[in-house]
């Protein structure tokens, strides 16, 4: 894992979003292994205590497993994984829209713009 | 723990301690912030019992005594040995003096710093000597690391084995108070900020809630309490 | 044992400037020991001294250059009595830190670095009683038979020379010098660390210091007239161990209380 964190949101809300977005991205499967926390503070010189802090969290949402003297697991429930996939997808949505709001746009000029937008991204990437 | 209660000092009429009271906790890495001439190193000092303060400072509920320093250690902005040892004699140097040197630590330490036992100090740069410097303070295997500046005036590869050391197993368990001036590197590492400004401890934060509750960064803090 | 190892350091220290040192004190006397008879030649050739007279050893002995070469380790050893300590606070790395906060009695560092100063002058005594019949020998290997006057016993070469000073004829002797000698190293120490505890003020207390006992030191030469010499012996062993108690006792207290570094 390699994250670039930003200095003023917690650390520990970092790593945990950073988990969330390599499960959305399908990089993290249900029952895959993820470092240690030892492994984790140590690669991204971040606190330990950060660390634990943010796997504790995990666990405590269920999107992680521990079990004895073992590797942590993402949780093999798919419920829960979709549910990151759609949270994840909220927040931006979330956070676009407020950037947008001082334009006032009605619903359907923007659906309209993004439909537009979306084909001509999907047609550059489909050159590529 | 280490508390201090009203430690206060002057030279002359300049207060360079002016009635600090906090305490420093195991398993917490504590980074005292300031501008040069805060008070910092003279702080780590006078809890080390080498320069004479007002006030008390208790370690583990004793006052500092030579059995003391078989708990903590200092490690300066400058390698403290003498420039004609080499590296293997400084480690049997502590080896002698710490009932809990930790000759396993010490061999790792060697290979993670890159570091040779038969290299004399004198050849060595700055960062290396640092690099030493840490080495010792770790494996003597006290509780309390005390460290002056450790990422002042070193090379960029030094600074970032430090910080990898810092998040280490090396230092689990310990109470690490540390100065700094070099906040970047050291803001994610670290559980908690105590900022001085002319001798006065004026803000003390563990920086993750700072993030949490006022969505700041340490340079925020820094500068609301400095400008 | 912590002693030791302190006393290791010291030695491992200085061990190549004292390797000179002896090499050029002792090199010297050698060398001296090897040309003055070719200048007693020449000075014979030229008339100046008579053919008829024989000369021994302590000809070298009695010599400018000889004392040179016994007034050269003597100063750099007093001198190292201030530089044993000032060296641990401006050397590169101020290694005095790592002293002062290793597990152990302060007074520790005190003992090691007043071992170190003695050993160092009873090295250079012991090596002079070594070396000074083999630089007889050079002398009169050097000198043609009808010069010489024979090996003297060491005893009157030493007994006949300013070299008195530095050895002694009984243990009572042996113990007064000694005693002496450490009582007056501890008070330096001491003033070093005086100096160290408070700075300038402290440069002027060791000076006002030194003032009062100087002023005693004459009292007593005074005093000293009207009393037996193993009176005056006496008197001064007392002053001395008391000097001696009072200097240990406040570095103790300087080292534990006052120290900065």
């Amino acid at each position: 894992m390699n994250i670039s964190f930003n200095t003023r949101d917690p650390v520990y809300l970092q790593v945990i979003r950073h988990v969330k977005l390599l499960i959305a991205r399908g990089e993290l499967e249900g029952g895959d292994t993820i470092p240690s926390r030892r492994e984790l503070a140590t690669t991204l010189k971040i606190n330990p205590n950060t660390v634990q802090r943010a796997y504790k969290e995990m666990e405590e949402a269920q999107l992680i497993h521990t079990e004895r003297n073992k590797p942590s697991t993402i949780t093999s429930n798919q419920a829960t994984l979709s549910n990151v996939r759609r949270e994840l997808l909220q927040e931006s949505v979330h956070q676009f829209l407020e950037e947008i709001a001082p334009l006032q746009l009605s619903v359907e000029e923007l659906m309209s713009l993004v439909e537009e937008e979306y084909t001509s991204i999907r047609g550059e990437n489909e050159d590529d | 723990m280490i508390e201090l209660k009203n430690v206060s000092k002057r030279y002359g009429r300049k207060r360079v301690m002016d009635d600090i009271s906090f305490t420093v906790s195991e398993g917490e890495i504590t980074c005292l912030i300031g501008l040069n001439g805060a008070g910092k190193t003279t702080l780590l000092k006078a809890i080390m019992n080498l320069t004479p303060f007002q006030g008390m400072i208790t370690v583990d509920g004793m006052k500092v005594t030579s059995k003391t320093y078989q708990d903590m250690v200092f490690v300066p902005d400058v390698l403290p040995m003498p420039r004609n040892m080499s590296i293997q004699e400084c480690l049997d140097f502590m080896n002698h003096f710490y009932k809990k040197w930790d000759e396993k630590s010490a061999n790792e330490l060697l290979q993670f710093f890159q570091l040779k036992k038969e290299e004399r100090l004198r050849g060595l740069s700055k960062g290396y000597l640092m690099r030493v410097n840490l080495l010792l303070g770790i494996a003597s295997g006290c509780k309390y690391l005390l460290m002056d500046e450790p990422l002042s005036g070193i090379d960029i590869l030094t600074r970032e084995r430090i910080s990898e050391l810092l998040t280490s197993e090396y230092v689990d368990g310990k109470a690490i108070l540390f100065t700094t001036h070099e906040i970047a590197e050291i803001e994610k590492i670290i559980d908690r900020a105590v900022f001085m400004k002319d001798g006065r401890v004026v803000s003390d934060y563990y920086v993750e809630l700072l993030r949490e509750q006022e969505q700041k960064s340490l340079l925020d803090k820094m500068r609301e309490v400095y400008v | 044992m912590n002693f030791l190892q302190l006393l290791f350091i010291e030695f491992n220290r200085m061990k190549w400037f004292l390797l000179m040192l002896v090499i050029v004190v002792f090199g010297g006397q050698f060398f001296l020991a090897m040309i003055m008879p070719g200048q007693l030649i020449r000075n014979v050739q030229l008339d100046r001294i008579s053919a008829y007279d024989t000369h021994n050893f302590s000809i070298v002995l009695s010599s400018n250059y000889y004392l040179f070469t016994v007034l050269v380790p003597t100063v750099v050893i007093f001198l190292y009595i201030a530089i044993i300590w000032y060296r641990d606070w401006f050397g590169k790395g101020t290694y005095m830190q790592r002293l002062l906060t290793l597990p152990i009695r302060r007074m520790t560092i005190f003992y090691a670095k007043l071992t170190t100063i003695i050993m160092v002058a009873l090295l250079f005594v012991a090596l002079h009683s070594l070396l000074l019949p083999l630089q007889q020998l050079t002398f009169a290997a050097m000198l043609p038979d009808q010069l010489y006057s024979g090996n003297a016993d060491m005893i009157t070469l030493i007994q006949m020379s300013f070299l008195e000073v530095f050895y002694w004829h009984n243990l009572l002797d042996f113990i007064y010098i000694y005693l002496f000698g450490i009582a007056l190293i501890c008070l330096i120490f001491t003033g070093v660390l005086i100096e160290r505890a408070y700075r300038s003020i402290g440069l002027a207390i060791n000076a006002g210091l030194a003032v009062v006992l100087f002023v005693l030191y004459i009292q007593l030469i005074e005093v000293s007239m009207s009393l037996y010499s193993h009176e005056m012996m006496w008197l001064m062993s007392v002053i001395l161990v008391i000097s001696l108690i009072v200097s240990l006792v406040v570095s103790s207290l300087l080292l534990t209380k006052r120290m900065s570094a």
